[in-house]
């Protein structure tokens, strides 16, 4: 175990190596001269070189990607262009209100996929079984933008039941701040609930045939008992690593999500950002959840070795 | 003598010509594929016809924003008084033509690299496979948020970049698949009559990979349905005042309290389009995979 954690530790940072190089390039993707596309075409010719040289782009390219890499290591991802202010600090604030819609989502999804994931197995073939799974496709298929824009419609403008979008933070008022998670949360749950639903109920059904379930039916346990304190245990290991991989999709899902109910998070962050031409700001979040990725990547990784010990092996 | 009458003794070559066929028969008795594939050729047709069925040109101002359903606008207009459902209509083509360029690319990009990574392994493999955990280490639409933020919004760019996020789960189901693969007899056949590896890798190895390259076509074509719909929703995609999904639901928003109806109708056809590709590739999966059966 202990060697195979090491493993994965060492490709850890040849991987964020590799990631923090991508959002390096980032910069140098943009057409013409960023620090024109950043300051407007009739900036003058003076300021433009200022800037240039206070990013660091008027020294040859291998000195730069040295001088980005330094900075990175040492968690620097440098300072606003528009703001001033530093990169870091701001995208941990923000990443903080992002983690948060995460976990909401996450606490639905298993709340909800797994009760109904099992309702299915349990029904297999059935009309409920049916429907459940045309729900759990819609769940999917159902783009979140559409998600939330309907939920917003219905709650908000038609039935005046929640707040709209202004945001206000845990400290100033609990309940609230609550209240305004409601609507992002399910959003983003939508489609990883019903990833969770289909894994449930496949993997349940695939252990309810096992030997150690017609054991527990042969010693007499009634077949409700037997996949309560039996089967559904066994079901778990599967869905548990698939909600791992679903916290990267619920990441790429805040982007809309947050920016429909003016959530103050990464992705907010990177939108702005992008609208403002802010190039350091991006790349800094770009580099932030991309390693989050990572990190949440390597720690399902390393549970689902130690629940299964022949993956260490691999 | 007729067909239905049973061959006492198939030979090998009778049964291995009609495999195929009894493959396509089971396609199209899938009800899934039915209804998936049913939903994709009709949006195809309305997007090839657009020009002949949608009854006004799609950014021709009419006059009168924001009309209810009536005779002469069945959907009603928008904000800016255009027909909204020639713009449903035209709409229907940006989805397609971006989501399938970008899929091809993203095929042509991956199948290859996961033959290779899987039939020649050592440094090519480790090679392409960190590249592509690399790529998979952002999520898709952050990646394809900021590189098109820095180019800026076109066509062209928004292909490029929805192909090459999308290769990384092409190289990884043709690496798995050739890995099963490639330690077959018939591979093996092949080497030792002296094939060249580029005759085995796409001549033998390929054809036998097909049915999850397929499956994996499919879902990929929902998603980019969904990532150029979500990019143009955030003012990223597809540019006004060409007619696009994503940009209809997002400027509908402005008038949630007024007209409603403006964010049903492209929710609807970007729903069903996804649904229908998802729904295709669980069909598919069904029948050509059925391993990997959900």
């Amino acid at each position: 175990m202990a060697r195979y954690v090491l493993r994965r530790l060492v490709y850890l940072v040849v991987q964020v190596f590799l990631v923090a190089t991508v959002a390096f390039i980032l910069i140098h993707l943009v057409p013409g001269n960023p620090v024109r596309a950043m300051l407007g075409q009739n900036a003058p010719e003076a300021q433009v070189r200022q800037v240039e040289h206070a990013l660091g782009l008027d020294r040859p390219l291998l000195v730069q990607f040295a001088a980005w890499m330094g900075q990175v290591v040492r968690g620097n991802f440098g300072r606003s262009v528009v703001g001033g202010w530093s990169v870091l600090p701001e995208v941990m604030t923000r990443l903080g209100n992002t983690l948060e819609l995460i976990a909401g989502a996450i606490i639905i999804s298993v709340a909800v996929g797994i009760p109904l994931g099992t309702l299915a197995a349990r029904r297999p073939n059935t009309t409920t079984d049916l429907v459940l799974s045309w729900v759990a496709m819609a769940g999917i298929s159902l783009p979140n933008f559409v998600i939330g824009s309907v939920l917003l419609l219905l709650f908000a403008v038609h039935w005046h039941v929640l707040p709209q979008i202004e945001f206000v933070s845990w400290s100033k008022n609990p309940i609230e701040h609550l209240e305004l998670l409601v609507l992002p949360c399910v959003t983003l749950a939508a489609a990883s609930g019903a990833v969770v639903m289909r894994m449930m109920r496949s993997s349940l059904l695939e252990v309810t045939g096992a030997d150690f379930m017609r054991t527990a039916r042969a010693k007499g346990l009634s077949e409700n008992a037997a996949v309560r304190r039996h089967a559904i245990k066994n079901a778990l290991n599967p869905v548990v690593s698939i909600l791992g991989l679903q916290v990267g999709a619920l990441l790429g899902g805040t982007v809309i999500v947050e920016t429909i109910y003016g959530w103050p998070g990464l992705s907010t962050l990177l939108l702005d950002a992008i609208s403002n031409r802010d190039y350091p700001v991006i790349q800094g979040v770009v580099l932030a959840i991309a390693i989050l990725t990572v990190l949440v990547n390597l720690t399902v990784d390393i549970v689902y070795a130690y629940l299964d010990p022949r993956i260490r092996y691999v | 003598m007729s067909s239905a009458v049973p061959r006492q003794e198939p030979d090998e070559h009778t049964e291995a010509a009609s495999e195929p066929r009894g493959r396509w028969h089971r396609l199209l008795r899938n009800r899934r594929i039915q209804l998936g594939g049913g939903f994709i050729l009709f949006a195809v047709l309305v997007a090839v016809l657009a020009p002949l069925i949608a009854p006004y040109h799609p950014n021709r101002l009419l006059g009168m924003p924001l009309l209810p359903p009536s005779p002469q606008h069945p959907l009603g207009t928008d904000n800016f008084g255009r027909d909204e459902l020639s713009r449903l209509i035209y709409g229907a083509r940006v989805s397609l033509s971006v989501s399938s360029l970008s899929i091809a690319l993203a095929a042509v990009l991956g199948i290859p690299l996961g033959l290779c990574a899987g039939y020649y392994r050592g440094a090519v493999e480790t090679i392409i496979m960190r590249a592509a955990d690399v790529v998979l280490s952002f999520p898709t639409i952050v990646l394809a948020i900021a590189v098109v933020g820095i180019l800026g919004p076109s066509f062209r760019d928004l292909v490029l970049v929805i192909g090459v996020v999308y290769a990384p789960p092409f190289i990884r189901i043709v690496y798995g698949a050739t890995l099963r693969e490639r330690e077959s007899e018939y591979v093996q056949a092949a080497q030792s009559v002296g094939a060249r590896n580029s005759y085995i890798l796409f001549r033998v190895l390929l054809p036998n990979v097909l049915a999850p390259i397929l499956v994996q076509a499919s879902l990929g074509l929902g998603f980019a349905v969904l990532i150029e719909a979500g990019l143009s929703f955030l003012g990223l995609g597809t540019q006004p005042p060409t007619a696009s999904w994503g940009d209809m639901i997002s400027v509908a928003r402005n008038f949630l309290n007024s007209d409603p109806l403006l964010l049903i109708w492209p929710s609807i056809a970007v729903s069903l389009l996804v649904l229908a590709f998802n729904t295709l590739g669980d069909g598919l999966r069904d029948v050509l995979d059925p391993r990997l059966k959900t």
